[in-house]
């Protein structure tokens, strides 16, 4: 799902790293675009937990994205909206991907993390 | 002497002996892993005489009972990468405590039937007395070497895994009878798996009182406190009461918090690593080398990955934080420069290869220690309703910061004060 996603962004334009490392957290996959940062976190189960983990995102890219297989209830699309993350979902028969909610700037946003974290970012490049 | 809670800190590398020094204040007594003063003997006799604490060695004799293939190792840089061979350090301590018969080191583990508790006994004592002097032979290190601070405060009788059964207790028994005849004060250890502790906790704490041993260090495998469900909190505490009410002060080998908390059962004190080895495993033998910075979270009580933390406590405003998470003075140092978010951007600051940075490791160290220090002086000061109202407080923060999920354990642990 991982992978299908990242090539997903990669067509659209997006510069695109998988498994970024940063203060102690794995993240999934971070993309730039335009000079900002976008997070998602791929999940198959468990979406709760999925959302405590995009709070790492929410400090650090602009935008916090939950990747989820397979529908969307209406709890999950909700929460994310309280959440200020967005949501996409992709189809587990043919892989498409759709967009169900927006993101929003997390109030827990720093430019000290995005600073730290586009670092990482740019290693991955090398 | 030996306080009547004692907060130890162990050793894991030298990497680590800087913050020892410079963090003395910070815990009450050291701990040596056998290993590591075979391994490195003049270094650590250096770190005893100058912190000038209260210090024990843990002579690791269990290592000999777990399957041979841990002791094992291929080397590292420029030695060969051929045949895994048993580590100088284990084949050293082999040596000293087996003499002629440490041949077994590398093929096989050891058995009960290969241990003469007297001759054992008298070997692995007297190298927690002597191997630390041994090692300053130079002339100009003679005043260094006759100091009492070379004098472990306690000295452990030898000690064997009870794994998966009691195979090894009649052995251990006997060192520790043997041990008490040459050392009235001398400390026992039980290193137990959870299994064999849950069916025969009553039974081990008879046989270990029995032999008249006023301590035992308690190491019970991989036995997580912060995660660890009712049931398991439940029989690790009848075994903490079990040997205070046998007049057996326990201490904890690998605790962490609850280590606090579980001083109303009897717990005379509790052994940790530098942010780390709050549990461990009995096997492997050998860890797995230095792990990253973390963020020990006070009113979590427990270490987490630093954007974790950053994650729940970047909400606080920097008057919030000092009052309720942390004044330590890294915090305040921090908080004072740039706020919260630049505190834990500093805890988790990578170079250009991705790699924490030295100063990250050391301010999340320092952080460790000072918070440790703290909640284990005040926790120890209150009665058992301001302990209760403070893991409350505690628990309220989290709830507060939408965070509870991350402390399902401070719940379950008011229930054991």
């Amino acid at each position: 799902v991982q992978s299908a996603f990242a090539t997903t962004l990669r067509d659209i334009g997006f510069d695109v790293r998988e498994e970024v490392c940063y203060g102690g957290k794995r993240f999934d996959i971070i993309a730039r675009l335009n000079g900002c940062l976008f997070g998602f976190e791929i999940k198959i189960h468990d979406w709760r937990r999925a959302l405590r983990q995009l709070r790492a995102y929410q400090l650090c890219c602009d935008r916090a994205f939950l990747v989820k297989l397979g529908a969307a209830s209406d709890d999950l699309i909700r929460q994310c909206a309280e959440a200020g993350v967005g949501l996409y979902v992709m189809n587990d028969v043919d892989g498409q991907t759709r967009r169900i909610t927006g993101s929003r700037r997390s109030l827990l946003w720093s430019a000290y993390y995005s600073a730290s974290l586009m670092r990482s970012f740019a290693q991955n490049d090398s | 002497m030996i306080a009547d809670f004692t907060h130890f800190l162990r050793l894991g590398t030298h990497a680590e002996a800087e913050t020892f020094r410079r963090a003395s204040h910070c815990f009450d007594a050291l701990v040596l892993n056998a290993n590591l003063v075979e391994g490195s003997p003049a270094a650590c006799a250096a770190l005893a005489y100058q912190l000038g604490k209260p210090f024990l060695i843990d002579p690791y004799t269990y290592a000999f009972a777990v399957p041979h293939h841990y002791l094992l190792s291929r080397g590292k840089g420029k030695v060969s990468q051929g045949e895994p061979r048993p580590k100088r350090s284990f084949v050293g301590l082999a040596h000293a405590y087996f003499g002629e018969n440490s041949g077994f080191v590398g093929t096989r583990s050891l058995r009960p039937e290969d241990v003469t508790p007297k001759d054992l006994t008298e070997r692995v004592l007297d190298y927690q007395s002597s191997r630390l002097r041994r090692a300053l032979s130079d002339p100009t290190e003679k005043y260094i070497a006759a100091s009492p601070r070379l004098d472990p405060s306690l000295r452990i009788a030898p000690y064997f895994p009870l794994m998966d059964g009691l195979d090894w207790l009649p052995v251990n028994i006997s060192c520790v009878t043997e041990a008490l005849l040459i050392d009235p004060d001398v400390c026992a250890l039980l290193a137990v798996g959870y299994d064999v502790l849950e069916s025969q906790v009553t039974h081990l704490v008879d046989a270990i009182a029995q032999t008249g041993v006023g301590r035992v260090i308690v190491w019970v495998d991989n036995f997580d406190e912060d995660r660890a469900p009712r049931t398991a909190l439940d029989v690790y505490s009848k075994l903490i009461h079990g040997f205070h009410d046998r007049g057996v002060v326990p201490v904890n080998l690998f605790g962490g918090f609850f280590s606090c908390i579980a001083q109303t059962k009897g717990l005379g004190g509790f052994v940790h690593g530098l942010g780390y080895g709050e549990n461990r495993g009995i096997i492997p033998v050998l860890g797995g080398g230095q792990p990253p910075p973390r963020y020990y979270a006070r009113p979590l009580h427990t270490n987490l990955p630093v954007l974790d933390a950053a994650s729940i406590f970047s909400a606080l405003s920097n008057e919030q934080y000092l009052q309720d998470v942390c004044d330590c003075v890294i915090c305040e140092r921090l908080i004072n420069e740039g706020g919260v978010s630049y505190l834990f951007s500093a805890l988790a600051d990578t170079d250009e290869k991705g790699r924490f940075k030295p100063q990250a490791y050391a301010l999340t160290r320092f952080h460790f220690l000072l918070s440790r220090k703290a909640e284990v002086d005040l926790f120890v000061t209150l009665d058992p309703v301001k302990r209760r109202l403070y893991l409350k407080r505690d628990e309220r923060l989290l709830t507060d910061l939408d965070s509870k999920h991350f402390a399902k354990h401070i719940s379950l642990w008011q229930d054991y004060l």
